[in-house]
């Protein structure tokens, strides 16, 4: 009985148990045709843990995936995968997005909250009325 | 009394046990509508959840498949101002996992 | 008696905590020629700690009924299983319009410095579980 049951519990052991830490997401795109995403992790063994530089590699590996343009509706998960009873666990952090092209120099600007007041004093400065943005 | 004396452990154990929900954590993202955007923008939300008996879940899927949602929501406009939260009901031998996504969806011009 | 309500009383004044859970902070925009408005906004819900309500509903009781009060807390405790973050709430939705309480301190939508912070304000058996949002709304100088 004993037998049958040992196998069991040490698979129940072994066995991942997945959690999130946090989630965040920044403004979704209207133009998603490239997806993007990178995942950064490290095993911890018995909570030694001494820096959590793993974590900058995952804005490096955006940036290359996204040469020319902006990364933006980006979903950030970090989530702890616990193998066995915490004493071996693997700290993650997901990181998906889609790449939108940047404007081409010579075209006009895109709508952002520094333009659009930039505009309002533009017009106020030379007396005209805003243009549409 | 004695009647009350019997009852009232039940009535707190009803009143307690049910419905108790723990928030983790809320993040508002950034939003650039003017005012006459947000006016004219669309509220959106996607909830995925994921049931765990005993803490035994192999992966956090249910976060994408709410992005996922979320993104479908507003297939052809910008989707601004996002709240994420992530949850849990508590639950008797076990809870749900909730992540709730809430945003104001835009059309392009 | 007096002496457990003079106990109980005093405890608000003294053990009163605030814990921090999470904090986010979204971009920052340094803008001169601006007005930078600070608002925050704050959203909440009761919080019970069944356990310490327990300890001290036991000071009011004999025994007999502590021996009941643990047989309580043990099967609540059954019944609210799972990861936690402060104290247990019972509603789900306190923080489902915070993006209208938003554009209602900012109407323009010009914000900057959005910093989302879940904490706990921590009182004996009950706590207010927060979650704070502040930022800056940007209008023109002079207006």
């Amino acid at each position: 009985m004993m037998r049958t049951l040992i196998y069991p519990l040490i698979c129940l052991l072994v066995s991942s148990c997945a959690s999130i830490n946090s989630v965040s997401l920044t403004p979704i795109p209207p133009t998603r045709n490239a997806p993007v995403r990178a995942q950064k992790s490290r095993v911890i063994f018995l909570g030694l843990n001494f820096d959590n530089d793993f974590v900058d590699g995952v804005v490096d590996e955006l940036r290359r995936q996204c040469p020319n343009g902006k990364v933006t509706g980006l979903l950030t998960k970090d989530e702890t995968i616990n193998y066995f009873l915490f004493f071996v666990y693997k700290k993650q952090v997901t990181a998906n997005g889609y790449c939108v092209p940047n404007a081409p120099m010579n075209s006009k600007p895109k709508t952002t909250r520094v333009s659009h007041l930039d505009s309002e004093l533009l017009g106020q400065a030379n007396g005209s009325s805003n243009e549409a943005i | 009394m004695k009647q009350f004396k019997i009852w009232l452990p039940i009535f707190s154990t009803i009143a307690f046990a049910g419905c108790a929900h723990s928030l983790h954590m809320t993040h508002v993202s950034d939003s650039a509508l003017s005012h006459a955007e947000y006016s004219k923008s669309k509220a959106i939300e996607a909830r995925s959840e994921q049931f765990s008996f005993l803490g035994f879940t192999t992966d956090t899927d249910y976060v994408d498949q709410a992005y996922s949602k979320l993104a479908k929501s507003c297939p052809n406009g910008s989707i601004e101002g996002i709240t994420t939260e992530y949850s849990t009901d508590l639950g008797f031998l076990s809870w749900t996992n909730i992540v709730n996504m809430r945003g104001l969806c835009t059309m392009q011009p | 008696m007096n002496r457990y309500l003079l106990c109980l009383f005093s405890s608000f004044l003294f053990v009163s905590c605030a814990q921090l859970h999470h904090v986010q902070i979204g971009e920052v925009v340094s803008e001169p020629n601006g007005n930078y408005q600070r608002f925050d906004i704050k959203v909440s819900d009761t919080g019970v700690d069944i356990g310490e309500a327990t300890q001290v509903a036991k000071i009011f009781m004999n025994q007999r009924q502590r021996d009941t009060s643990d047989a309580v807390a043990g099967i609540v405790g059954l019944f609210q299983m799972g990861p936690r973050t402060g104290n247990p709430v019972y509603s789900s939705n306190y923080t489902s319009n915070l993006i209208e309480l938003i554009y209602a301190k900012c109407p323009s939508g010009n914000i900057t410095g959005l910093t989302s912070i879940r904490e706990t304000r921590k009182y004996p058996v009950i706590s207010g579980e927060i979650v704070k949002v502040t930022g800056y709304c940007i209008t023109k100088k002079g207006a």
